[in-house]
């Protein structure tokens, strides 16, 4: 046997099983802050929504006829009825009696595909009845797993960035923030991480003009969220930032990433 | 493809040059030495499992004997029913209440060997180590440095703020 097997002698795809197994996304979140390639792991993006998809699957995992019955009866028939009932959620406001709003069938529901947002709906009302003490970690849960690219298993039907802007209105009442930067400051930290994502990524051009851009409102915003190893990353790019401007296409073609 | 070999048991060496003799059936749940078998037909001489020393080939041995009779994953239900649990059975975290060298030479050795739920378990058990756990009750317990500067620290501190408790 050798003399020192330790968890940092296992290779690069046993460590992202082990984060990949992790119970909750604090654990996730406290593994990340060990050490250095700990923490190169944590945010890779495979990793993180290989986690995600396991967490969801084994919280968010409704019997086969209860979500037929919430997809095609209990959710809105549009997205805006899918922010206000996330919204609610997210500020602990969902309304006392879950079962009476759930009571309302929407009358076009076809348009949104089964296995989106149900699943958060659904576990609400049980944690809501069954595990208040668990409420404030599976919220804070979701508001980190927002954060993933919205093809991961959370399947949300809505665009992550704009997710973001409107729990965080709700959060900060910053309106006029979103109405100007398109995502509030508050968001910067974690759109850093994902920045750096794009960038690892050698995604395509206009990707990165939106990395770029983003970067700079950041940075004239809140510039003590910026590593400097991402911005050095960002700015040798060299690339127009015209498109600045664009904020919902940008915003867009990032959420997509 | 060669031949499928009725034998009924196959000898294993480990990189410490021991050979055991295992069953051919519980030597199978290993897909290494499956696919080996599949290929090869009939194998007398002793197969060299070059990764895996002999403390560690016996627990894994031990391990697949207990599950000789559980059912295979078929491949494309590899990547979800596998991981739809965070149970692990009462035998298995007995079987995985051995010290960290140990439990990492397993999970080294189950995945070498390819043995997806051996490797799981052992993934899990990791998990359930770690679970609840503060950064720093992590670090003692694996023995891990920090060799992040104090600037870091403070970042990745204020990344994680919206996390804690408000």
């Amino acid at each position: 046997m050798s003399t020192s097997t330790t968890i940092l002698s296992l290779p690069n795809e046993l460590l992202q099983e082990v984060f990949i197994h992790l119970v909750d996304p604090e654990d996730y979140i406290s593994l990340s802050s060990l050490n250095k390639r700990l923490r190169f792991f944590s945010t890779d993006q495979i990793t993180r929504r290989a986690f995600a998809k396991r967490w969801f699957s084994l919280n968010c995992r409704p019997r086969a006829s209860e979500a037929r019955w919430i997809a095609s009866n209990a959710w809105g028939s549009t997205q805006r009825e899918g922010y206000a009932v996330l919204s609610e959620l997210l500020t602990e406001k969902l309304p006392q009696d879950l079962k009476s709003a759930i009571g309302s069938p929407a009358p076009n529901h076809v348009n949104l595909k089964e296995g989106d947002c149900w699943c958060l709906k659904h576990n609400y009302e049980q944690l809501y009845n069954n595990f208040p003490k668990r409420l404030e970690f599976f919220v804070r849960s979701i508001r980190w797993l927002l954060y993933l690219p919205k093809d991961t298993c959370w399947g949300c039907s809505m665009e992550r960035p704009q997710t973001v802007a409107a729990i965080d209105t709700l959060n900060d009442g910053e309106e006029d923030e979103i109405a100007t930067f398109g995502m509030p400051p508050n968001t910067s930290r974690m759109n850093i991480w994902a920045l750096e994502h794009v960038l690892q990524q050698s995604v395509d051009h206009a990707d990165r003009t939106f990395a770029r851009s983003y970067l700079q409102r950041l940075c004239e915003k809140d510039p003590l969220t910026v590593r400097p190893e991402v911005a050095n990353s960002v700015w040798s790019l060299e690339v127009d930032i015209e498109e600045i401007i664009i904020v919902d296409i940008i915003s867009e073609g990032f959420g997509n990433k | 493809m060669a031949t499928p070999s009725t034998q009924a048991t196959v000898k294993l060496q480990s990189n410490d040059n021991v050979v055991i003799e295992v069953e051919r059936a519980i030597a199978e749940r290993s897909v290494l030495i499956k696919n080996m078998l599949e290929d090869c037909g009939e194998v007398t001489d002793a197969i060299p499992i070059s990764n895996v020393n002999e403390s560690i080939l016996r627990k894994v041995i031990e391990w697949c004997e207990h599950h000789k009779n559980d059912p295979v994953a078929a491949e494309n239900e590899n990547d979800d029913s596998r991981k739809k649990t965070t149970d692990i059975d009462e035998w298995d975290q007995k079987f995985m209440n051995v010290d960290q060298e140990m439990l990492f030479e397993i999970i080294l050795a189950a995945n070498f060997l390819d043995i997806k739920p051996l490797l799981d378990t052992g993934c899990k058990t990791v998990a359930n180590m770690i679970k609840g756990k503060s950064p720093e009750e992590i670090r003692k317990l694996f023995n891990i440095q920090n060799d992040f500067t104090p600037e870091e620290e403070e970042q990745i501190r204020r990344e994680n703020e919206w996390a804690e408790d408000r």
